[in-house]
């Protein structure tokens, strides 16, 4: 059995504790870093859910335990500071299978 | 071309041929599973783009019901009402093997089965905001969910059609090439070594027959 993480300001992700998964608030992205990390070694959790400002500062970090674990980290909204880094994602996934940028809106 | 260092036998023939054909074969084969695992990927490329879109649109809808909900709720009621949650939610994990990557699946299981049970506080002194907000999250968490596997699987994906290509490009432009170049070096060496032969033995036959 494996649980769901949030990670991320507490304004942004308070709310996400009266749905059942387990929030992480921080204050800077130095907690954030530990914190992310000690999340990781814990290996119990299947999912974590970080706030688009932190994933942004950590994405170094995010790359190397997207690659070692077996565990999903998705960028998700939050209150403030969103750069749309889970939609760059998105297209970095397709840069780098098919060696170019594809517009995916072309049929929508 | 790759350094000749090998020796222009019959035996290294025979070997380099069979390497040929294998060369060939695993090159049709990791061709067929990379354009296998693109088409795969681009219909889950797709799903992604739609969910995240989806799951965006609802979560800033709950942020901008929490910012309300602060506004309006004095932050110690605020931090008690959510401090004990109801609900708990755990994942089975399953793998589903997308042409030999294995991409996880998740099964969701919630403590109880009442959907009021998202609501751990009374109502008496909480804003109505914190209650529209915490339902567009609950609806929106199973989609959550299936894009977080969607990102994982497209992840994977990424990085085997990559790891393919690169194999596929290496066998295509560089071993297959040489070990043909190999085989016609091997080929035109023992055909030259036949034909000094047989002009030596046409030689000796002369002076044998000359001398008699």
């Amino acid at each position: 059995m494996r649980r769901v993480a949030v990670i991320g300001d507490k304004d942004s992700i308070y709310g996400f504790s009266a749905l059942g998964l387990d929030i992480y608030p921080i204050s800077n992205n130095l907690e954030g870093e530990r914190e992310l990390k000690k999340i990781i070694l814990k290996n119990s959790y299947a999912v974590i859910y970080i706030t688009e400002a932190l994933a942004q500062n950590l994405k170094g970090h995010i790359d190397i335990f997207q690659k070692e674990n077996e565990v999903s980290i998705v960028p998700i909204p939050g209150l403030f500071g969103n750069n749309g880094i889970g939609m760059k994602n998105v297209v970095g996934f397709v840069k780098k299978a098919v060696g170019t940028e594809l517009d995916l809106n072309a049929n929508n | 071309m790759a350094n000749i260092m090998i020796t222009p036998t019959r035996m290294e023939l025979t070997r380099l041929k069979k390497k040929l054909v294998t060369a060939r074969r695993g090159h049709k084969l990791l061709k067929d599973k990379r354009d296998e695992m693109m088409r795969q990927f681009l219909t889950l490329i797709e799903e992604n783009k739609a969910l995240r879109k989806k799951v965006e649109t609802a979560i800033i809808f709950a942020n901008q019901g929490f910012s309300l909900a602060k506004a309006e709720t004095r932050s110690e009621f605020l931090n008690v009402s959510l401090m004990v949650p109801k609900q708990e939610v755990s994942l089975d994990v399953y793998y589903k093997n997308i042409m030999s990557v294995n991409v996880p699946k998740f099964k969701v299981k919630t403590r109880t089965h009442e959907p009021g049970d998202i609501y751990p506080y009374s109502f008496a002194t909480t804003s109505s905001f914190l209650d529209d907000s915490i339902k567009s999250l609950f609806n929106i968490l199973p989609d959550m969910l299936h894009l977080a596997e969607c990102e994982k699987a497209c992840w994977l994906l990424a990085d085997e059609i990559e790891k393919t290509n690169r194999r596929v490009n290496a066998l295509e432009y560089t071993v297959i090439p040489d070990t043909l170049q190999l085989i016609k070096y091997i080929t035109m060496k023992i055909d030259e070594n036949e034909r000094s032969t047989a002009v030596r033995l046409m030689k000796v036959k002369e002076m044998l027959l000359t001398t008699n």
